[in-house]
This record gives C-alpha cells, sequence and structure tokens, in this order.
C-alpha cells in the first residue's frame, strides 16, 4: 500500500461510474424523480404563468377595449377624415383629390400587418325625400344625407329590400312617406330633383346604439347633448359613383370623405401589435404632416385648410386613432391587477422551491447508505451538491418543459381569454430557464446543506434552528399586517390607480403560518405526553399511527405546517373571493335596481306585456325631504309593489324578513291612514311623519332594511313607498306628484342578461334617456384584480394541498416500503390488514384534519379582517358582506377523508405487496 | 472525552470520561459488550462524529477542534472505515470494482483492487452488484474497500460479524499482513480470532473504559481450514422419550434466476425438528441456511417438496416466531413496546407481561426500554428482537445469526434464555456462524451449496 494522505487524485474524477452514471440516475429512483419533476413543474409553471397570464389578460382586454361598441375595430384602426372636398378638384397626380387623397391614406395604411384594407365612406349633402311629382308625404317633410361607403349594407339592420342600383332609405323616411322596395322617390335640393328607385329599407341609425363603421359620422347621425334634440338626418345609403352623380345633379359639388382602416379582425391583436398600431399611426400622421412630401401633399394633415380657390373655409382634415387611448387604458387596468398577481406569483414560486427543496430533501434521505459511503471516504458537501445536481438535471428539466406547457396550457384554458404574444413566450421562455437554474440551485444546496447536517455532526444547529419560535414570526408579520389593514385599508394607490395592496394576500399567509407552527408544536408535544403516559394493553388503528406520528415527530409538525398553510391560503381565497363577489354584486345591484336599469320619463308608461324579462318601474328622489320634525335628509323610492320582486335584484341578507312580506305591507292603507313605508338604511331612526314636497306626510314603517334596490346613497336613509300610493295621497289633497322634481328620476328595472335585455329595450315602447347595468357598475378594474387574484390564490391554495397531499400519500406508501419486514412479522403477530390500513388512514387523517379545523378557522378569520378593508364602492350600500367558506371547508373536508383513505389503502398495499423472500434473499 | 447523544427519549451517554491511547501502526481490538460503546469510539477516531467533551487526537488531528473540512480530510487521507453493517458500505448501483475504484481514487493510491478481492476470497465478485452478493461477500467486499484507500489507519466496526471462519481467516490474514508493513488498525470486534491477531485491546463497558491492554503480542494463527462444529451426545431426554414432530421438511428444493443464471438455493433437503430441540444451522455465507430458514417461516414458497409447520401456511407468531437476521424492529416503537408488541395484538398483553418483563431484564434491556430501536446498538437491537420472538412462547423459533453482534456474554446469555425456552417446548433452529454456540446446542446441521452434509 502506498498511501499519501490527503494527497490522492481529485475525487471528482469524470471518468468514474459515480459521475458517469449520475445523470441517469434518478430514473432508478421513481419517486424521488417524481418528486423532482413534480417540484421543477411546479416552479416552471408558476415562472412562466405570470408572463402568459399578463400577456393574455392584456390581449383580452384589449378585445375587449377595442370591440366596446363605442369604439370597434375601425376606431380602433386609424380614420382620415377631410370634410368639404371639392368633387372636381384635382390632386397632386391630375386625378381627383378625394381620389388621390384616399389611395395615398390607403397605401401608406397598408404598410402596416395589423390594419385591414381600407374602406372609404363619403357624406354628402342633406337632401329633402318626396314622392314621386315633389309630393311631400302625409306625415311631412322628410330628410336624409347622401351616404355611400365600401361594405356599407353590412353595417346596417336591413328591414327589408336586396341590394341593386337604387337607394336604401331609414325607416324613418321610408315608414312616414310610405314608400318600401321598389317604389320610387325623389331626392331635391336647390329645387332639382332627382327620382332614385327605392333598394330597401333599414332601421335609423339614431335608434340603435352606434357602429364603429359609422364612427366618422357620429356626430352627424347621432343626436347629441340633449334628449329633445330633433333626429339628424339619417344616411340615404347608395353606390359611391350613384352618390357622386347625384350630388353633382342636385348643383352639390362639395362633399365629406372618411377613409378607415381598421384593426384587422382575426386573429386579435395581442397588446404588442396594439402599441405597434400606436406608433405606426403616430409615424404615419408624421408623414402626413410634412407637406412637402408626396405622401405629405397627397393626404395633407391635419386642421383648417386653405381652400385653392382662396380665404380659408370651414373645411378639415382629421386623422385619428383610439389605439392610444385603449392601450393607455388596457395598461392601466392590466397593471391594477399586475401587482397582486406577481406577489402571488412569487409567493407560488416560493411554495415551487419548497417543494423542489422538500423532493430534493426526501431524495437525499432517501440514499441515506450512499451519503454514508460518501462520508466515510471523505467527500465533502460541495462534491455532494454537484453530484446531486447532476442527478437532478432528467427530472428537472422533464419537470421544467412539462411546466412550461402546462404553463401554457392553464392560461390557455382556465386563464384571460387572450392570445400570448411573441414577446410574452419568450419572457416566459427566459423566466422558465432561470427558473429551471434556480431549481438545480436549490437541490445541490438542500443536497449539500443536508449532507451536512447529517452527515457532519451539525445536529445541535438543526436542534437550535428547530427550537427557535418561528411562530412568532408568523404572528408578529401577522400583526403588522393587521396594523396595516387598519390604519391604510387594503387598497393602495399607484400610478393613480386603486389596487389590492401586498398585506391583503399576505396576512392570511402570515397569519396560517404562525398558527400552523404553533399548532404542529402543540400537537408533538401532546403526541410525546400521551407517548409518555400512554398505558393501553390493546392494539388499535389509534395506537399505531399515534406511535407512528409521535416517533417522526418532526415530519408531523412539517406536513402539519404545510397542510395548515395550504388549508388556510384555500379557505381564505375562497372566502374572500366569494365575499367580494357577493359585495360588488350586492352593491350593483341596489345601484341598478336589477341588472338593467332605463331611465324613462315620469309619465312614460312601458308595456311589458309579452316583454320576454321580468320588468318593474321605480321613481327615485335624492335627497327628497326630512324626516319628520328633524333635519335628517333621506331619499326616496316609489315602487310598482306588484311587479318588484320578480324583477328587482335582492340579497336575503338585506333583511331579516322576506322581499314579498316587505311589499305586501306597501299596500294602500285604510283612508285616513298614515303611508305604509319601509325604511333602508336606517338602523334606529324611529318616525311618523316625512317632510316631502312642503307637505308632512303621516307614515308608518312597516319594515325595516339594510339595503333596498334603488338605493344610491349610503349617507341617507332611504324611504320605500308604493308609487301609487303615493302619487293617489298626494293627488287627493290636491297636490303636485312629489316624484315630478328636478332632482328626480324614474326607471325601469329590468331582470335578464344585459346584452339581450338592451337589444330588447325598444318593445317596452318607451323612450330609453340612459341605460345603466350591473355590469358596468362592477366593471371596477381594481376589484377585478383582486377576485382574480383570489382566484389565483385559491387555485395555487388546491394545487398546494394536492401536493402535500401526493408528498404524504408517497413518503407513507416509500415508509411502509422500507418497513416491509416490520409490517410482515406484525402480519405474523396478528396485525390485520384491515387494521394496518386503517392506522395509516388515522395518521394521515389525524394530520389532515387538524389543518382542516386550524386551516378553515385562519380562513374565516383572515376574511373578517381583509373583507372590510376592501370595499369596492363605499359610497353605495350594503356594507361589504362576509361569506363563511363552510362549503369550500366541506368540500374540503370530504377531499381530505378520501385521500386518507386512499393514501392509507395504497401505503397498506405497498406493504403487503412487497416480497418478503426476495427481501430476506437479499440479507443472505 | 465524553459523548452523549439526545433523542426523543433522553440523554444517552455512549462514551464518558474515555481515557486511552492507541499505537500506530499495530491492530487494536476494541472489545466490550454490546451497547458499551465501541462504534461511538470507532466513529469518533474516524472523525465521523466529534466528542461532547474532551478531546480526541488522531494523527496529530483533534478531532474534536478540527473542522468538518479538516475531518474529511482525514478520512479522505490516512482514515478508512468500514461500517458495521455490511450493506452500508455500497452504494447500491455501482459494481465491486467500482467502488474499488471510488476508494482508491481511480487508483491513484495503487492498491491492486483485482488482488485485493483475490485475496478476500471473492475475487469473481468485482462485476458484481452489492445486492448480488451475500452479507459475508459483503463484509469482505466493504473491508476491501477500506483497505483500497490506502489508508495507514482503518476503522473497522465487526469486520467478521457475520463471516464463516473461513472468509474470517482470509480477512484476518490480510490485516495480520497489512499490519506487517506498518498500517494501523483499529477494530470494533466480538471475534476471539480478531482478539487473537490483536496487538493490544482496550475494552469497554457502558461507555467507559474497563482496561487497556496495549502491549499484547498477537497469537500465532493457527492454518485456517473449515470449521469442523463439534458433535455432541445426543440429550438424554431426547433419548428417553419420542418427542413430537414439530417441523418437517421433506425434500425441500428452492430456486430462483439471478442474472442469467439460476441459483440453487436449497437442494432436497429433508429435515425435522421435534419439541424442545435446539438446533443449530451452519454453514459458510451463500450456503442456503437464510433460504432456507424462509421456507420454514413460509417467506419462501419450495419449488418441490414439503414444508409442515405448526399453524400450516398461517403460522401465528405462538406457532413460529422469527429472529431475522435484519431484525425488522418497530421504529416507532420503544424497545419495550417493540418486546411487548406480540402480545398486545393477540390480545395477551396482560397475561404475557411476566414473561415479556423477563425477558427484557434477562437480555439486559431494562434501561433501554424507553429508547427507540435506533438509539441502540446493533447487539442490544438484536436481544430485543430476540425478546420479542419469545414473547409469546411459541412452539417454533427460527433465529439468524441472533448473535452475530454480542460479546461472549451476551451471546451465552441469549442462548440461555433459549434454552429455557426450549424447556418450554419451544423448537429453536438457529442459523449461526458463531463457534461458541456448538457446546449449548442440541444438535447442529451444516449446509453447503444448499445441501444439508452434516448432521451432528
Amino acid at each position: 500500500m502506498t498511501a499519501d494522505p490527503g494527497r490522492g487524485a481529485p475525487l471528482r474524477s469524470h471518468r468514474h461510474p459515480l459521475w458517469r452514471k449520475a445523470p441517469g440516475r434518478l430514473f432508478h429512483h421513481p419517486v424521488s424523480f417524481t418528486a423532482l419533476a413534480i417540484g421543477a413543474l411546479l416552479v416552471v409553471i408558476s415562472a412562466a404563468a405570470y408572463p402568459f397570464f399578463v400577456s393574455a389578460s392584456q390581449s383580452e382586454l384589449l378585445t375587449s377595449g377595442i370591440h366596446a361598441p363605442t369604439v370597434s375595430r375601425y376606431a380602433a384602426g386609424l380614420t382620415y377624415r377631410s370634410t368639404l372636398i371639392p368633387l372636381d378638384e384635382k390632386g397632386p397626380d391630375g386625378g381627383p383629390l378625394y381620389q388621390e387623397r384616399g389611395t395615398a391614406f390607403a397605401d401608406a395604411a397598408a404598410a402596416s400587418p395589423q390594419l385591414d384594407p381600407v374602406v372609404a365612406g363619403i357624406f354628402g349633402a342633406s337632401v329633402e325625400v318626396t314622392l314621386p311629382g315633389g309630393v311631400v308625404p302625409a306625415s311631412g317633410e322628410v330628410s336624409g344625407r347622401l351616404f355611400a361607403g365600401d361594405g356599407a349594407l353590412d353595417h346596417l339592420r336591413v328591414i327589408s329590400g336586396a341590394e341593386g342600383d337604387g337607394v336604401w332609405l331609414p325607416d324613418i323616411i321610408a315608414e312616414p312617406a310610405g314608400v318600401g322596395p321598389g317604389d320610387t322617390v325623389e331626392l331635391r335640393l336647390h329645387g332639382v330633383a332627382v327620382p332614385v328607385t327605392v333598394d330597401g329599407v333599414y332601421r335609423g341609425l339614431y335608434s340603435l346604439p352606434s357602429v364603429g363603421y359609422f364612427q366618422p359620422f357620429n356626430d352627424d347621425f347621432y343626436p347629441a347633448g340633449c334628449f329633445e334634440c330633433p333626429v339628424p338626418p339619417q344616411p340615404i345609403v347608395m353606390d359611391p359613383a350613384q352618390l357622386l352623380r347625384i350630388a353633382t345633379s342636385l348643383g352639390e359639388h362639395v362633399a365629406t370623405f372618411a377613409w378607415q382602416a381598421p384593426v384587422r379582425a382575426s386573429p386579435p391583436l395581442t397588446m404588442e401589435q396594439a402599441r405597434a398600431v400606436s406608433r405606426f399611426a403616430e409615424n404615419l400622421l408624421a408623414r402626413m404632416e410634412r407637406h412637402g412630401t408626396p405622401l405629405g401633399q397627397a393626404a395633407r394633415c391635419c386642421g383648417f385648410w386653405r381652400y385653392p380657390g382662396g380665404g380659408f373655409v370651414p373645411a378639415e382634415n382629421v386623422f385619428r386613432t383610439a389605439m392610444p387611448d385603449i392601450v393607455k387604458t388596457v395598461e392601466g387596468r392590466s397593471a391594477a391587477s399586475q401587482a397582486p398577481i406577481l406577489v402571488l406569483s412569487v409567493a407560488a414560486l416560493v411554495i415551487a422551491m419548497a417543494v423542489v427543496a422538500a423532493a430534493a430533501a426526501f431524495s437525499f434521505a432517501s440514499r441515506r447508505v450512499e451519503a454514508g459511503v460518501l462520508t466515510a471516504r471523505g467527500w465533502g458537501p460541495g462534491a455532494v451538491s454537484v453530484k446531486s445536481a447532476l442527478e437532478s438535471l432528467a427530472p428537472i428539466l422533464v419537470g421544467a418543459v412539462a411546466g412550461f406547457l402546462g404553463a401554457a396550457a392553464l392560461i390557455a384554458l382556465v386563464g384571460p381569454n387572450g392570445q400570448v404574444d411573441a414577446a410574452a413566450q419568450m419572457r416566459a421562455l427566459r423566466a422558465s430557464a432561470l427558473a429551471t437554474i434556480v431549481a438545480i440551485a436549490v437541490v445541490a444546496i438542500v443536497s449539500g446543506a443536508s449532507y451536512v447536517a447529517r452527515h457532519e455532526r451539525r445536529e445541535r444547529v438543526a436542534r437550535a434552528v428547530l427550537w427557535v419560535p418561528w411562530e412568532l414570526l408568523g404572528f408578529g408579520v401577522a400583526s403588522l399586517l393587521y396594523r396595516r389593514l387598519e390604519i391604510q385599508g387594503g387598497l393602495v394607490e399607484s400610478g393613480g390607480l386603486l389596487r389590492p395592496g401586498a398585506a391583503v394576500f399576505l396576512f392570511p399567509l402570515a397569519l396560517s403560518l404562525g398558527v400552523g407552527i404553533l399548532a404542529a408544536r402543540v400537537m408533538v408535544f401532546a403526541l410525546t405526553r400521551q407517548r409518555t403516559a400512554g398505558r393501553r394493553t390493546g392494539i388499535s388503528a389509534w395506537f399505531m399511527a399515534e406511535r407512528r406520528l409521535s416517533s417522526s415527530s418532526r415530519l408531523t409538525a412539517l406536513f402539519l405546517v404545510a397542510s395548515t398553510m395550504s388549508l388556510a391560503v384555500f379557505a381564505s381565497a375562497q372566502a374572500m373571493a366569494s365575499s367580494l363577489r357577493a359585495t360588488v354584486d350586492a352593491k350593483a345591484g341596489v345601484f341598478v335596481g336589477s341588472d338593467v336599469q332605463v331611465r324613462i320619463g315620469l309619465l312614460s308608461e312601458p308595456d311589458a306585456a309579452g316583454y320576454p324579462f321580468p320588468v318593474t318601474s321605480a321613481s327615485r328622489v335624492r335627497d327628497a325631504g326630512a324626516i319628520g320634525g328633524t333635519e335628517q335628509r333621506f331619499d326616496l323610492v316609489a315602487v310598482d309593489p306588484a311587479t318588484l320582486e320578480g324583477a328587482a335584484f335582492w340579497d336575503e341578507a338585506f333583511s331579516a324578513e322576506p322581499l314579498g312580506t316587505l311589499l305586501d305591507r306597501l299596500a294602500p292603507p285604510a283612508p285616513g291612514a298614515p303611508l305604509p313605508i319601509v325604511v333602508s338604511n336606517g338602523e334606529g331612526l324611529s318616525f311618523d311623519t316625512i317632510d316631502l314636497a312642503n307637505q308632512h306626510v303621516p307614515v308608518e314603517i312597516t319594515g325595516r332594511t339594510s339595503s333596498f334596490p334603488g338605493t344610491s346613497s349610503e349617507d341617507r336613509p332611504l324611504v320605500v313607498v308604493s308609487r301609487d300610493v303615493l302619487e293617489t295621497y298626494f293627488h287627493t289633497g290636491g297636490q303636485p306628484n312629489p316624484l315630478n322634481v328636478a332632482q328626480g328620476a324614474t326607471e325601469l328595472w329590468i331582470r335578464g342578461p344585459a346584452s339581450e335585455v338592451l337589444a330588447t329595450v325598444a318593445e317596452l315602447g318607451v323612450l330609453p334617456l340612459t341605460t345603466l347595468t350591473a355590469d358596468d357598475v362592477k366593471d371596477i378594474p381594481f376589484i377585478d384584480a383582486a377576485i382574480g387574484t383570489f382566484v389565483m390564490l385559491n387555485i395555487l391554495g388546491i394545487a398546494a394541498l394536492a401536493l402535500v397531499l401526493v408528498v404524504a400519500v408517497v413518503y407513507l406508501q416509500a415508509r411502509q416500503r422500507a418497513r416491509v419486514l416490520g409490517a410482515a412479522l406484525s402480519a405474523r403477530m396478528g396485525m390485520s390488514s384491515a387494521l394496518l390500513r386503517r392506522s395509516l388512514v388515522v395518521e394521515l387523517g389525524v394530520v389532515l384534519g387538524i389543518a382542516l379545523v386550524i386551516g378553515g378557522l385562519v380562513g374565516i378569520i383572515s376574511v373578517g379582517v381583509v373583507v372590510p378593508t376592501l370595499d369596492p364602492l363605499p359610497t353605495v350600500p350594503p356594507d361589504p358582506l362576509i361569506l363563511r367558506p363552510w362549503w369550500a371547508l366541506a368540500a374540503a373536508g370530504l377531499a381530505l377523508t378520501v385521500a386518507s383513505l386512499i393514501g392509507g389503502a395504497l401505503a397498506a398495499r405497498a406493504a403487503r405487496g412487497v416480497s418478503l423472500g426476495e427481501v430476506m434473499r437479499a440479507a443472505e | 472525552m465524553d459523548r452523549i447523544y439526545r433523542s426523543p427519549s433522553g440523554e444517552v451517554r455512549a462514551l464518558q470520561d474515555v481515557t486511552a491511547s492507541i499505537p500506530a501502526g499495530v491492530v487494536t481490538a476494541l472489545v466490550g459488550p454490546s451497547g458499551s460503546g465501541k462504534s461511538s469510539l470507532l466513529r469518533l477516531i474516524a472523525g465521523l462524529d466529534v466528542p461532547t467533551a474532551g478531546r480526541i487526537t488522531v494523527q496529530g488531528h483533534e478531532i474534536g477542534r478540527a473542522s468538518a473540512r479538516e475531518r474529511r480530510r482525514l478520512r479522505h487521507g490516512p482514515v478508512a472505515y468500514v461500517y458495521q453493517r455490511p450493506s452500508d458500505n455500497f452504494i447500491d448501483h455501482l459494481t465491486v470494482g467500482e467502488h474499488l475504484d471510488l476508494a482508491s481514487r481511480g487508483g491513484a493510491t495503487g492498491v491492486d483492487g483485482a488482488e485485493l478481492l483475490d485475496a478476500l476470497g471473492i475475487g469473481g465478485r468485482g462485476d458484481h452488484l452489492p445486492d448480488e452478493l451475500s452479507g459475508g461477500e459483503q463484509q469482505r467486499a466493504a473491508f476491501a474497500q477500506a483497505l483500497a484507500t490506502g489508508a495507514r489507519l482503518v476503522i473497522a466496526d465487526e469486520p467478521t460479524a457475520e463471516l464463516d471462519s473461513i472468509s474470517a481467516g482470509g480477512v484476518l490474514e490480510r490485516i495480520r499482513t497489512l499490519s506487517d508493513r506498518g498500517i494501523g488498525f483499529v477494530i470494533g470486534t466480538h471475534d476471539p480470532d480478531v482478539m487473537a491477531i490483536a496487538h493490544g485491546r482496550l475494552e469497554l463497558e457502558h461507555g467507559r473504559v474497563k482496561g487497556s491492554h496495549p502491549d499484547e503480542h498477537p497469537a500465532d494463527l493457527a492454518p485456517m481450514s473449515p470449521i469442523r462444529w463439534p458433535g455432541h451426545d445426543t440429550p438424554a431426554w431426547l433419548e428417553s422419550e419420542v418427542r413430537e414432530l414439530v417441523v418437517g421438511l421433506d425434500a425441500v428444493s428452492r430456486s430462483f434466476p439471478h442474472g442469467d443464471e439460476v441459483v440453487h438455493a436449497v437442494r432436497e433437503v429433508t429435515l425435522e425438528l421435534r419439541s424442545g430441540e435446539m438446533v443449530g444451522l451452519v454453514g459458510r455465507s451463500g450456503s442456503g441456511k437464510t433460504t432456507l430458514l424462509n421456507l420454514v417461516a413460509g417467506w419462501e414458497m419450495p419449488d418441490a417438496g414439503a414444508v409442515d409447520v405448526p399453524g400450516g401456511t398461517a403460522p401465528s407468531w405462538s406457532d413460529l416466531a422469527v429472529v431475522p437476521q435484519r431484525l425488522g424492529l418497530m421504529d416507532e416503537f420503544s424497545v419495550e413496546e417493540n418486546v411487548r408488541y406480540p402480545a398486545r395484538l393477540a390480545g395477551t398483553l396482560a397475561e404475557m407481561a411476566g414473561l415479556a418483563g423477563d425477558l427484557i431484564e434477562r437480555l439486559g434491556l431494562a434501561d433501554l426500554r424507553r429508547r427507540y430501536p435506533k438509539e441502540t446498538s446493533l447487539g442490544e437491537q438484536q436481544r430485543t428482537a430476540l425478546a420479542r420472538a419469545l414473547a409469546l412462547a411459541p412452539r417454533v423459533l427460527i433465529a439468524d445469526e441472533p448473535t452475530a453482534h454480542q460479546d461472549a456474554g451476551w451471546a451465552a446469555r441469549m442462548v440461555d434464555v433459549m434454552r429455557d425456552a426450549t424447556t418450554t417446548g419451544t423448537t429453536c433452529l438457529i442459523a449461526t456462524h458463531d463457534r461458541e454456540l456448538a457446546p449449548t446446542l442440541d444438535r447442529i446441521v451444516s449446509m453447503a451449496d444448499g445441501r444439508i452434509v452434516t448432521r451432528a
């Protein structure tokens, strides 16, 4: 033997099979491989999901912004409008000016792949429409505007007719004139008449929601600024050539032209592409403003322009696009949700890294003999770390690839309904790569640390770490967050936008950490005491489970803390998301009255017979009067008790009594009896008269509610009365109707899908002044963000819990396999399969049961603390509703029971399934 | 020097006030009953552990003050260590040859691995994985690794405990040869042969030094030959009456595939055991002893022949109890709970409490009753397993190397306990390499190549 102490060849000889076999090593340890792969999968999902989510969310918001009724892809694209272009004016190249201008703009716009081909619209003079021979229709004079546009018919609601060589009249002209398809009318201007054939009739634009295609002419076709304004002349739609011919015939030599390059219809734009459109528009405008260039000469822009004949005329060139505003809005809304989502992503990443660390520790512990051999050979933690990192390459890469694909699939399936742009994909790829490297580093660090702790006699340090009261850290952080929530509220302002602060999400996590660790300590203490004091003479599942739990107390504690945190996150997120939803729904429902609110005139009489959705009418008067003998002001809402219950929004939390009962009490009183009223938002108020419209009105409070449909202020109580009863009272007294005041409004409250209700509201036969939907009220970015965040948190909680369960079951199985000899001997001694199975079920079930109770408690406390700080509309009642997560906890309890049963059965099967002969033979 | 372990069940004072010196370049036997602190001291000398108090200096390095790096350097260079359990010395996916390569740092130590394996009698096992070796082969291969490191000091914890005398002889021969070249050995052992070649002896008891004999001269080794287990007269009581036949094996064979080969572990074995007999089953490592015990225990099914045991195919613990080589103690139970476990499962805890108590007392487990098995020595675990096996006074006791990690005193005590059991009708079948047991047995059955070759 020739030994040279400490001067041997380097241990890390790459030729040695220990290194050579390392990359494929874990294929022989499927549990470790799977655990690491799952950890890496979660890490990469956490890392990649954020850029995917942000991009998809922005795309969804973008699509929503582009397709908003007041925008459309036409307004979101580029619009170039030139008013009063002389039809006979020549352009720089000698062709008609309007033609050269349109062509120049279209050619320039075609350079953007995000834009569809340009469509042109021509808006001509206002002409009188008569019957042949100049006969004015019996209903009186009617007029319209000459209009031609590429594909215009596709954007009209056709009533009757078919394409031909004639014109399309709006119903507001055709119906009074009594003309239809095939009839002839005359278009008159300056005493000249041009006969045209009517190809068809369409619904006048003024009576329908605005259409993007006509947006350059909205100001001309829609009444604006006043309700009683006359309807502007509606377009008489025809072919462009026909328009030019008719205009010339009528002696009109100018027309307004609009060229629109809409953003492409499909595939939907991504945020990057939207920004590209904005930049393109900016560049194009700059080029058009350089009047010395061919484009600047052909498509002049912008502002008033000088008529060649001399002098200034009130004509102008306008270039516009809504895209920068849309992008800004999307960025603003997205920013509101990004911060909390980022917090969650980081939290998810930390949890996922913890899973990787746990998997690495498990992998290391399951090969304790190997580590022992390396210890005896003098290996250091560095070499062990590098070897572990090499071994983890395969599972982590497998998990990372699956995680990247999983993140993409997750966002596609359950995430925002928007496209993920290429830049986001690259960001996700980079984040995934970085997270993968970090995960491998975590494996290396944990393996090295485990090696040091287990094989280099550092138990004292490990024991000291365990004795540190970490729960105080959790409680301390939770306490600080609680104070912050109390003082500052749950919402913070960032970039001019309100968004939920990190405290909202971190409070349940910190609290669950503290409670979980404390519970683990108590449990370990109780188990140890029980074991010491135990003098049972029999055998039971509980006895076996208790012994197993107390003998591996560190693992039990770790499992309990992880389960408690997972369940607390799950319960908190469930409760907060549902509470916020319920609160927003209630506030929107109360404010709007129902799903849709249509404001009408006080005297309008809707015809609801045959209308497909429940409707009720209500008149409300803000600051209507004062409580008798006091200065306490109140709002008034006069309802129709017969129809309100079916149509209005109601939440049982508003009153201890059913709505129907309350409404029944609003029935007409006996002559001379006080008016029956219901008082809402007036806790503690007691009165028998109100001062209304200069009258002292005797009232009787027949019911009380905390909130009521039609409430618009939380500062004043609301008096609810039957409209008929109120009007009759005042009418009988010869007094004016108190509802007919400036601050009053009469509304229809309609229950049903908003889009369908809005589309059919004309069937009620009333003229809608304004409409408002509950969805409009609920469209509050930070609330969307908060709910979305809690949903993410919820998914995170479920995922963490599922993971804890899988790890627990796998660990139980692995441990039972390792104890196969003990299990076989136990069977020989009389341990039945059923008892073994039951004991394993109890072992798992006890920890999960305690975790469920504590996690649920933390969830309930958290929701009670956090939700009141997130009042989305503080001026609108009711106060935030707090929903307890009973159903979620019951479902979780059921899932945990099933998991315990399955886990116990699998572990028992694993113990029984091993060939004892093989095990014993290996010892020979 | 002190070494105190803290565990969930309390403090374990493994070593107390130990003061001793071990000369370099000689063979030193570390002896003492199981649980006396031998393994703890060996780990300290190897730098695998540090003392709680006091000092320990190995080749100029003070272990207690040395950093982890310095202790690693010690094991990486001048000190090699062999774990007590043979299987603890192997990485499951490396062959024996690769282990030697790892230990010799790619041959940098200049040790010829193939020659080493040949010398230890496992020359053909270089390409085998650890699982393909018998326990005895593993023990020799583990020792070979320590030698391959080229260390100046080899520390081994019971390196011959599971070896038959011929295999052990090969190991001892190598030790002596290397010792002559100045390599030092510190060997924890109960083996008289090891003690015989040792230059010095350090004796521990209850964690304290009982005696130190540094100047002993090694005894001359007798030429190695197969052990001839001493036969003795059939006990009078067996002749005087016809005892009940309890276990019967009739032309039993068992083979199983092993790679491309078929290993005939047991071949046409016919054996009868009668009530109250204490029968030894001996033979070299790999001779088929454990397979035969497994067949009797019902953990292996014979390919041919018949096995008849009390309880038939599903014997209870009171029919047939086992002390496996791997013991199979329940980690989650204390020593006492392990002993009482069979009675608890049988619902006879109260009735059998006295017997369990006696077993605990007689097997020296009284002070350990609240400890978990992992907090006790391997020898103590063996005694716990024996107490558990006898806790229901079984009709048949099968024990696989039950005294392998015991000193002579405890081994004798264990035999006494088993002998007592036979007086109540328990039949004992004991696989062993321990020649000290021979005079105490009623009968010895010797196996080779899966067959019974002698019945004494």
